[in-house]
């Protein structure tokens, strides 16, 4: 299969690209979707949440490429022979890219790591909550938040929350997240959250990781075995294989209907947590329930 | 041929196209990254027994 734009060998498929012309299409279309959407104003200051995985990583080194500001958030939530190994390599990279770094620990921030809460139930629920909860307080001092989610966690996410009947969740999904959109979120002083890759799918990811050397270590997480996230991703490949180009209609496809319904849920009244201070729809974050519900189950089992 | 994937390594028989080892294994194209001589391939390559091909999957656990 030979690149549609010249004559060297291709090294992806839909459409035939080779390895200068897939990095092209692959920052423009990262580029487009930060135009498009608004997420990023030139000179506004980045931070980019980091796991020390594919995706944060090329996120953090296509943004620098395009010239923007970026630093990296990164959170160590406390899961053994897991998260250790990935924050080794991002320290790497980021050195290797001059790249500023700063990391949290969930066990100086809280108290305990997401391995002290296992067998609690609803391990990834707690432990997203928690991160997302921390990345939204250290990057208060940034203009933007930008993290690596892409095409197939969208779908996902899209697919999970229409099953659960969380559809006004559902409705939310778009290159600009929260609580809050990008208007609401800088008119009420939170820290915008953008997804530079939302129309990109995993493969692309780490076709452009490879392509450019980008670090991508083999390690899964020990809780995620059990999530339905990841019982959705086989179906949702094998889709895309019948049918070439499928997660990303059906998101484009989404994108036209959920203004109207996210209408239909009126307009979100900011709140602020009155313990945190973070973003919220209720009185008291999600967060900071979950963060005082297992620290009393913690006390009632010592 | 030699394949290596999800950290091992194993010896099949087998020639012809990228997809038809993909058919062959029972893995979905859209979440692998096939490659040869540290080189990616496309599905349409054709591959001898005697390559050594690295499958990666593209799917994060995270």
């Amino acid at each position: 299969m030979r690149c549609i734009h010249c004559s060297e060998k291709a090294v992806f498929e839909t459409p035939p690209l080779c390895k200068s012309h897939f990095s092209e299409y692959f920052e423009r279309t990262v580029l487009r979707t930060i135009n498009d959407f608004k997420l990023i104003r030139k000179g506004e200051n980045l931070a980019v949440a980091s796991s020390g995985g594919k995706d944060s990583n090329v996120l953090l080194f296509v943004l620098k490429k395009l010239g923007f500001k970026v630093t990296a958030l990164a959170i160590n939530e406390g899961i053994g022979g897991y998260r250790s190994l990935l924050l080794d390599s991002l320290r790497k990279f980021c050195l290797q890219q001059e790249i500023p770094l700063k990391i949290y620990d969930f066990r100086e921030e809280y108290g305990f790591g997401t391995d002290d809460i296992a067998g609690h139930g609803g391990v990834c629920r707690r432990c997203g909550t928690l991160r997302r909860r921390l990345i939204n307080i250290k990057a208060a001092s940034f203009d933007v938040i930008a993290t690596g989610h892409n095409l197939d966690d969208e779908l996902q996410s899209l697919m999970m929350n229409i099953v659960k009947n969380n559809h006004e969740v559902a409705a939310r999904i778009g290159p600009s997240s929260g609580v809050f959109n990008s208007q609401e979120a800088a008119r009420y002083g939170f820290t915008r959250r953008v997804k530079p890759l939302f129309f990109l799918s995993e493969k692309e990811v780490v076709i452009y990781a490879l392509l450019n050397r980008i670090p991508m270590i083999n390690a899964s997480c020990p809780y995620s075995s059990s999530s339905m996230r990841r019982h959705l991703k086989i179906p949702i490949s094998r889709m895309e294989d019948e049918s070439p180009g499928i997660k990303r209609r059906i998101i484009r496809g989404f994108m036209k209907i959920s203004g109207p319904l996210k209408k239909s849920y009126g307009s979100s009244r900011p709140n602020r947590c009155v313990i945190c201070g973070q973003p919220s729809k209720s009185r008291i974050c999600s967060a900071c329930r979950i963060a005082s519900e297992i620290e009393e189950k913690l006390a009632n089992s010592h | 041929m030699i394949i290596a994937i999800d950290g091992g390594k194993r010896r099949i028989s087998f020639s012809g196209t990228v997809r038809g080892l993909l058919e062959h294994l029972s893995l979905s194209p859209s979440s692998v990254v096939v490659m040869r001589e540290g080189e990616i391939v496309t599905l349409d390559e054709s591959l001898n027994n005697d390559d050594e091909v690295v499958i990666m999957s593209v799917l994060s656990g995270g």
